[in-house]
């Protein structure tokens, strides 16, 4: 279930989500945070098992905050990318039930990684989706992004995939969560639609 | 447990425990050893860092070209060792292991201050833990940090240091003659001018390791 959308334009990346969650066909919340702050400069979305998401994402909000305690720098994306996939890799035999986004910006620039649930990541240079509502989301995307689109363009063309996935797709739904990271870091813009 | 010649009543025995006046003798004994190894040192202006290798053998049966002093450990990440040579060789193992494990973990090079950090914890640990402390002093850098260590755990970053025999007398001769913009001429002509002093001038310029970084 779930849509979840990341799209990189030149000075950052645009990660948006929608909000339902389901338990079988029940909607068991309508406000669901499917994207979660890593670190100052890293946003992470979730679709499958919420558990499972959760307990990553403590794991590697506390991960980045030793790593920048100790070495006096923030982590970088692709290093996030590496640990999550020996973690989730490492649990192979007993898989967690998530296929994570990674989107962030470090002094490399904007990065974007997806990942499968026994840690096969691949980095995007442009966009991504997930989720049971990423068929249709992609159809738009691949139709409309375009490298050197600003970031309003960006965000535009995130919140309006997700609520295309929203239309077709019984698995999302509710409103649209959207965030930028870019050289200030990460912010939501958007918590409508 | 064996006691010490002096009689130091217990603790200068094979394990560290402290002194009356808080001293660690095992610790002590170790950076003695440093000090009768054979010298290496290292310097770092804005134009990168120069390492330099005392290659000293005692006999003209031994082969110079198979006395090592510096080993390169990651990418960009090379570290002198000075004191007892097999400790010295110890340690660089377990610096290129904690080098390819940052890899492994974080897909990236671990950085001189990271790697330093991770071994000196090590060399702490050996302190209290039931092993002796490392007879043998680095100097860990890269093109543009230089770190020294010491058999405590201890970590200094520098702009030039000495370690092993001669270091107080060529690091008053650095001292003098340190300057942030020298050129790698310069740096090389300082550090071997410094050698030259370190080792009484029984320096033997082709039984030395130079890597500018």
């Amino acid at each position: 279930m779930t849509t979840t959308v990341g799209i990189v334009y030149e000075n950052g990346v645009v990660l948006a989500a929608d909000q339902r969650a389901t338990m079988g066909s029940f909607i068991a919340c309508r406000t669901a945070q499917k994207i979660h702050k890593i670190a100052p400069h890293i946003g992470f979305t979730i679709a499958g098992g919420v558990g499972d998401a959760q307990e990553i994402i403590r794991i590697l909000k506390s991960e980045v905050a030793i790593y920048a305690f100790r070495r006096g720098s923030p982590m970088r994306v692709s290093a996030m990318n590496a640990l999550l996939s020996n973690f989730m890799n490492q649990n192979r035999m007993v898989p967690y039930e998530v296929h994570p986004t990674l989107g962030g910006f470090d002094d490399t620039g904007p990065r974007l990684f997806t990942m499968d649930a026994i840690g096969g990541g691949s980095e995007e240079a442009a966009f991504s989706s997930t989720g049971s509502g990423s068929p249709a989301a992609l159809g738009l995307i691949e139709d409309t992004y375009d490298p050197g689109m600003s970031q309003n363009e960006a965000i535009n063309l995130a919140v309006r995939s997700v609520a295309t996935a929203k239309k077709r797709d019984a698995g999302s739904g509710e409103e649209t969560v959207c965030v930028v990271i870019d050289e200030k870091g990460y912010r939501i813009v958007k918590e409508d639609k | 447990m064996t006691y010490g010649a002096e009689q130091k009543a217990g603790y200068d025995g094979n394990i560290v425990v402290f002194s009356p006046e808080g001293r660690l003798f095992q610790v002590e004994y170790a950076r003695e050893a440093i000090k009768r190894g054979s010298t290496i040192m290292g310097m770092r202006a804005k134009r990168g860092v120069v390492l330099l290798a005392d290659r000293k053998v005692t006999s003209r049966l031994t082969d110079p070209s198979t006395v090592q002093k510096i080993f390169q450990v990651d990418d960009s990440i090379w570290v002198a060792t000075s004191g007892l040579t097999a400790d010295g060789r110890a340690l660089v193992d377990l610096a290129r292991r904690l080098a390819q494990a940052n890899h492994v973990a974080y897909d990236e090079e671990i950085g001189v201050k990271a790697l330093t950090e991770q071994l000196t914890a090590h060399m702490q640990a050996m302190t209290h833990g039931g092993n002796r402390p490392y007879g043998a002093g680095l100097i860990i850098a890269d093109d543009s940090n230089l770190y020294e260590t010491d058999p405590s755990g201890t970590m200094i970053g520098c702009f030039a240091t000495v370690v092993g025999a001669g270091r107080a007398e060529a690091m008053e001769y650095l001292e003098e003659k340190y300057d942030p913009d020298m050129e790698y001429d310069d740096m090389v002509q300082a550090l071997t001018d410094a050698m030259e002093i370190a080792t009484d001038g029984k320096f033997n310029p082709t039984h030395c390791s130079l890597r500018k970084l």
